[in-house]
């Protein structure tokens, strides 16, 4: 959490200013201990971490709270040494400083939980710094206004600055953690107390008493053994364990010191060694916290991994160098029909069902008969650097089936449709057929009957040759028919339809002669690919241009054919047009059903067979318009991609 | 009267009609072919003993059509239909549409000339009750208006001295008109002129 002004609303600024100002002077209080000069400045000094956070929290904006907690401090503790001039200057060029020093924080985007190294070394740079400039400006005064003694200023100042700095650098990061969200107050409840913590109280205690019983009697300076208790609740409970390590060091320092009574000066020098100690042991825990968060988060992704390997549903393993089984997950043991336990460590080509090989790669395969029930697995290997590889494998007998279901549903409709096609046809052939087949009885039978009447020999010659000539004309429907389905397998190949209207149309050069119809052709320019078998194309066109001049026989005057071709790049349309009579209304809405015909004697098989060869071919056969002004068909066909004419 | 029945054929395949006929004219039948219902249509006279032979399948108006249009029109013909072999589901409509009978195509022609000469016979007897009521009508005219209402009342049952007296004529006179009627309608009982009565006035 990076500072944020607060929102603060209502009786709680209020609150927070009185807490804050009543926080600093009882800090000062407290600390109030081996104060030297008339100024009374002593070796730890708290408050200006409190002054720190609260405007690294609020901003700037509470610079006046600021000066005033430290004036009100100076007039309750201090009783106001005179002259007041220096002190108010004095404290204007420290609360002004360590304003300067929480907004810097907020500047730096330092976070509030101390989240890492980088906000740990800006805390306590800025704690050195600010507190120099602070000390020093208010030394500064103090010296110039009178009051401190100009032989005294160097040694003012440096006892102010370690206990200012050593105050902010070991508050301040209590402080945050305790209000920045890190370790909420809260969570006091959950600090058990173990052996671990105690021991580590008691060595805080042991250091420091050691510390003073033997500096008393000696000129050594033994500082170093409080940096073991120290480093030990770093190392062990990180960030945490050094803020709060360094506080109660302090207090400890601190109590000795006044039991002991100690002389002023070297207290200064024990606080310049405790300042030393806390800012190493804040780094030190910093980086702990960081590398335990990184293990954290590690473990996190480690563990969603792991459920996610076991959730799905399909099978996973690890496969090592030697092509053992490393890990596998629950749904490759089910696939395997055993425990997960007994695949580990065993060869991966044994146990693994499905895996043929152990380079990388990706098959279907149904396992060999062996196998009760017959099931398809979906196979893939995948290397890993460093040797062995994950086998990914998956039952896809489901999907197999119904693909093979939907496979055999499309063969069986098709199977219909062509039963379909078939039982149309036979219905055709039957009606066709029966119905020269009855003339013929009839005939016949009538030639009977007239051959024993008187007279009647003539009339019966008449009607057996018109018997004949039905027979003749069954014999034509079934060579006709024939002649349409003799391609029943058609070879589809690219056909220019521009060429074909061309040979179709000399093709039938004698019969536009004899009826006298004048064919024009406007193919169009280039050629107009399909794709469809050149023979049935044929007769298509051949059948409509032959419908378009036996519909033309009945007119008075000019007989025209029209066949052109257009094109939109999609398709292909080509139109044959007639100025013939029109098709009846009656019979125009059904043209294309098989039977239906305008013709003596037509079959009505011709536009229903072209149509459905159109239709095979994905294009589509309509009548375009009927009148008396002529009848268009239109066969629209798309246009063959890709391919050479 | 068998001589001047006529078979109207329909059939739109001008080969079939045209054996049809020939097969019909063989048999002693005569017959008159129509290309298409339509033709038919105007074609048909009544008062003449005939029947028709249809079939079904035909572009225009089918067989079906057509019986559907004869009874709309009150054409009250025998109907003979000829149907595609196998065609049972087209068969059966035309029966429900009052066809007298259905003939597979092909067939022989025995079947078809029994079955036409059937239909001649029912419209033989259709005609002659045609026949016999335009005569009964024509005997009726022949009535004075008293005869006429000695019949209209004698016929209901009553006495003869009733009819006298509603009629406010005496009994006697009554027989003598009675008589009369008798004989210019031909009625030899009194029950014939009962029936006939009830002929006229229903125009069975």
């Amino acid at each position: 959490m990076t500072a944020e002004s607060k929102p603060a609303k209502g009786i709680l600024p209020y609150l927070i200013a009185l807490l804050y100002v009543a926080g600093y002077i009882a800090s000062d209080r407290v600390t109030f201990f081996n104060a030297l000069g008339p100024y009374n400045i002593t070796p730890w000094n708290p408050p200006p971490a409190l002054s720190l956070v609260l405007v690294y929290f609020y901003g700037g904006r509470v610079w006046p709270l600021v000066f005033a907690a430290v004036f009100l401090s100076d007039l309750v503790l201090r009783a106001l040494p005179s002259p007041v001039a220096a002190v108010v200057v004095a404290d204007l060029a420290l609360s002004l400083a360590y304003t300067g020093a929480g907004m810097a924080l907020r500047r730096l985007g330092v976070s509030a939980r101390l989240e890492t190294q980088r906000d740990v070394i800006w805390l306590v740079l800025c704690g050195l710094v600010f507190s120099a400039v602070a000390t020093s400006a208010a030394t500064l005064c103090l010296t110039e206004l009178g009051g401190v003694a100009v032989e005294n200023f160097s040694t003012t100042l440096f006892r102010f600055w370690v206990g200012d700095a050593v105050g902010i650098i070991v508050t301040a990061p209590f402080l945050l953690a305790v209000f920045g969200g890190r370790w909420p107050l809260s969570n006091l409840r959950m600090v058990r107390l173990n052996w671990e913590l105690m021991a580590q109280m008691a060595a805080i205690a042991l250091a420091a008493w050691t510390v003073f019983r033997v500096n008393l009697t000696s000129e050594f300076q033994l500082l170093y053994p409080l940096f073991i208790p120290l480093i030990w609740i770093s190392v062990r409970h990180g960030l945490e364990g050094a803020a709060f390590g360094s506080l109660a060091l302090q207090i400890g320092l601190g109590l000795a010191a006044i039991l002991a009574a100690e002389d002023a000066l070297r207290v200064t020098e024990l606080q310049f060694a405790m300042m030393a100690m806390s800012a190493t042991c804040l780094l030190l825990g910093a980086s702990v916290s960081e590398r335990r968060a990184a293990g954290a988060t590690v473990l996190e992704r480690e563990r969603k991994i792991r459920s996610l390997v076991a959730m799905v549903p399909v099978g996973l393993a690890e496969i090592d160098g030697q092509g053992r089984v490393r890990e596998a997950n629950e749904a490759m043991a089910r696939l395997a029909r055993r425990e997960v336990p007994d695949l580990l460590g065993e060869e991966a080509l044994k146990v693994l069902p499905g895996l043929a090989r152990l380079d990388p790669h990706q098959a279907e395969i149904t396992p060999d008969d062996t196998d009760t029930e017959r099931r398809w697995l979906e196979v893939a290997l995948a290397a890993m650097e460093g040797g062995g590889g994950i086998a990914v494998i998956s039952d896809i007998t489901a999907r197999k089936d119904l693909e093979r279901r939907q496979h055999r549903h499309q063969s069986e409709m098709a199977q219909l449709e062509r039963i379909n096609a078939a039982g149309q046809l036979a219905a055709t052939i039957a009606h066709e057929v029966n119905q020269p087949l009855a003339s013929i009885i009839y005939y016949t039978r009538a030639a009977q009957r007239l051959m024993v009447q008187s007279g009647g020999e003539g009339e019966a010659r008449g009607a057996m040759d018109k018997a004949v000539a039905q027979a003749m004309r069954a014999g034509d429907i079934i060579r006709n028919l024939r002649y349409f389905l003799s391609r029943g397998d058609a070879e589809t190949q690219s056909v220019d339809l521009r060429e074909l209207a061309g040979q179709v149309a000399e093709f039938l050069t004698v019969d536009l002669q004899a009826a006298r119809v004048a064919c024009r052709l406007a193919p169009g320019a280039g050629p107009c690919p399909v794709v469809g078998d050149r023979i049935q194309l044929e007769q298509v066109l051949l059948n409509l241009m032959r419908n378009a001049i036996e519909a033309l026989a009945t007119r008075e005057g000019d007989r025209r054919l029209d066949v052109a071709i257009t094109g939109d790049g999609e398709s292909w349309r080509l139109t044959v047009a007639d100025n013939g009579p029109g098709i009846a209304a009656d019979l125009a809405g059904r043209m294309f059903d098989p039977f239906v015909t305008s013709k003596r004697g037509g079959m009505g098989l011709g536009l229903a067979i072209s149509r459905s060869i159109i239709e095979a071919g994905g294009g589509m056969l309509d009548l375009q318009s009927t009148g008396p002004d002529g009848t268009s068909f239109v066969i629209t066909l798309p246009v063959a991609k890709g391919t050479e004419t | 009267m068998i001589s001047t029945a006529l078979v109207h054929v329909v059939d739109d395949d001008p080969s079939v009609l045209d054996a049809l006929l020939l097969l019909l004219r063989s048999a002693g039948l005569e017959g008159q072919g129509h290309p298409s219902a339509e033709d038919f249509l105007s074609a048909w006279r009544p008062h003449h003993p005939a029947c028709a032979v249809l079939d079904v399948k035909m572009p225009g108006m089918s067989g079906l059509e057509l019986q559907r249009e004869m009874k709309r029109r009150g054409i009250d013909l025998p109907v003979v239909v000829i149907t595609g072999h196998g065609d049972v589901a087209m068969a059966v409509q035309a029966l429900k549409v009052g066809a007298l009978d259905f003939i597979e195509k092909p067939c022989d022609e025995e079947a078809l000339l029994l079955a036409v000469r059937d239909a001649l016979a029912q419209d033989q007897s259709r005609v002659g009750r045609m026949v016999e009521l335009s005569e009964l009508r024509a005997r009726r005219i022949l009535l004075t208006e008293r005869e006429r209402e000695v019949m209209d009342l004698v016929v209901t049952g009553l006495l003869n001295k009733v009819v006298g007296s509603r009629l406010g004529i005496s009994e006697r006179t009554v027989e003598i008109h009675k008589a009369k009627v008798m004989h210019k309608m031909e009625a030899r009982t009194l029950s014939d002129l009962i029936r006939m009565s009830i002929r006229l006035e229903g125009g069975v």
